[in-house]
């Protein structure tokens, strides 16, 4: 019946070593705000953000009769990593996004009309097209920054929430984590303090980790995500390939734990035995 | 006796690892039951964003001879064909996909429509700047509009053109039974800014070479 008992807490440890590894993960990557920042930086974020928004502008330049000049110093780097970082907030604290693009605007409309008088033309910024063309671009920068700015105040408000409950579960799943444990121990003082079911919860925690990761592995091609952008979809790659690394160090250090757990117990059972 | 020792611990520790990996077994039953198919969709969705983009032109397409339809279809944003019109001194590389990106390199083939020798609506448009198609407005009814591709040459003759709002979005309707290419641009090509009316091309099938 000790047995029995001691099998299924072990099992349940399983459970809990397992909770308790996926929610230290995303919580120090994912769900922390410094770390993604970081990994903006890493990624050459906020430059390659710099390209993209550029070649969006050119997408609609190459069909409004202007040349690529009239986009020159439509904004500063400083305005970008400010709107980005912005974002970023907003998406972990719940803050309002805004986006401001007057200045782009009205950098635009400077730029224009420098080219059209150079050509010795006029240019009518009251006419449809023209302020089509200035929409455009503006939507532009703001899609490209931020995706889109009521989109990322609906996620801010579900991450804030997310980041909340990530933090009582990781408490509560300690807690537990803790508490069968100790039942183990206790229930097995005399068994070498149940070490052999711990061995075992540690063990199966650590394969279960690695055989996934080597499945996820095998059936998706994480390495091609393209989401938004190839910016975006750069910081994707890293921050997946942070993940798998934290996940194979976990896997690999339960499963040395639960082999030494194993060892220590198979030693001190057969002391035991000789002693008996 | 030393090494009878060894082996005993070995085998012990391997009685735990066999219990580890039941346990393994019993938690992948667990989450195939409670979660099995959106796994699967979640697997399927990460494999649909993962996009391995090339250039080149696919050589393996087949157009069945029965069905009319591709046999298999170029990847989104490839190169597929080249589209020319010789009375226009016009000879661009053919895109599927319709998105800013695509058109910058040549001639967009919007996704909604079929493709060459499927007997539909092929509906494919290029920008109205020198490059691309800054001379659409100048062609003339009867003139011949050609598309080569991997599995076939498709010559089209113009038989009607247009000028409508880029709104008028029934203007490039897609439909089956008889093909048909529409090929469109923006208009007017001289002013500054967004052009607001599209150049429309429709011209009929002529004369298919498959290969």
């Amino acid at each position: 019946m000790k047995k029995a008992i001691s099998y299924v807490l072990s099992f349940v440890l399983v459970l809990m070593l397992l909770s308790l590894c996926l929610l230290a993960i995303v919580k120090s990557t994912i769900l922390d705000e410094k770390y993604m920042i970081s990994k903006l930086e890493e990624a050459n974020y906020y430059e390659r953000m710099n390209g993209e928004i550029i070649e969006q502008f050119k997408n609609y330049t190459i069909q409004s009769g202007l040349s690529d000049e009239v986009l020159e110093n439509l904004f500063t780097e400083d305005k970008l990593k400010q709107d980005i970082n912005n974002v970023i907030d907003s998406i972990y604290t719940g803050k309002e996004l805004e986006i401001s693009t007057s200045e782009i605007r009205e950098n635009l409309k400077e730029n224009i009309l420098t080219e059209v008088e150079k050509e010795g033309k006029t240019v009518d910024f009251e006419d449809e097209a023209m302020e089509e063309y200035l929409k455009a671009i503006e939507s532009a920068y703001e899609s490209q920054v931020s995706y889109s700015t009521s989109t990322i105040n609906s996620i801010g408000s579900t991450f804030e929430k997310v980041i909340s409950l990530a933090q009582t579960a990781q408490i509560i799943v300690i807690v537990v984590t803790i508490v069968i444990a100790v039942l183990i121990i206790i229930l097995n003082i005399k068994q070498i303090f149940g070490l052999n079911y711990l061995a075992i919860s540690s063990m199966a925690s650590g394969l279960f980790i690695l055989i996934a990761k080597f499945l996820l592995g095998q059936s998706t091609d994480l390495k091609n995500i393209m989401l938004i952008n190839q910016a975006t979809s750069h910081v994707i790659q890293l921050v997946i390939e942070d993940l798998l690394a934290k996940v194979t160090i976990a896997g690999v250090v339960l499963l040395i734990i639960g082999l030494i757990f194993s060892i220590i117990y198979n030693l001190q059972n057969k002391k035991y035995f000789e002693k008996n | 006796m030393h090494k009878k020792e060894n082996n005993s611990i070995i085998l012990a520790t391997i009685k735990h690892l066999i219990v580890a990996i039941m346990f393994i077994i019993l938690i992948a039953v667990i989450i195939f039951v409670l979660f099995g198919s959106r796994i699967s969709m979640a697997i399927s969705l990460i494999n649909k964003v993962s996009i391995d983009t090339s250039n080149v032109v696919l050589k393996d397409v087949k157009l069945n001879s029965i069905t009319k339809r591709l046999e298999s279809y170029p990847e989104y944003g490839t190169k597929y064909g080249d589209l020319s019109i010789d009375s226009l001194d016009v000879d661009l590389p053919l895109y599927y996909g319709d998105t800013l990106s695509i058109l910058r390199n040549g001639v967009g083939h919007s996704s909604g429509s079929y493709f060459p020798g499927e007997g539909g609506t092929i509906v494919c448009m290029a920008h109205n700047t020198i490059g691309y198609l800054y001379n659409l407005s100048d062609i003339e009814i009867g003139a011949n509009i050609v598309i080569t591709t991997t599995y076939g040459k498709f010559t089209y003759k113009v038989e009607e053109t247009k000028i409508v709002p880029e709104t008028q979005v029934d203007a490039v309707s897609v439909s089956h039974g008889e093909e048909m290419l529409i090929l469109y641009t923006c208009y007017p090509t001289n002013t500054f800014g967004h052009a607001t009316k599209r150049f429309i091309t429709y011209s009929k099938l002529v004369d298919a070479q498959y290969n």
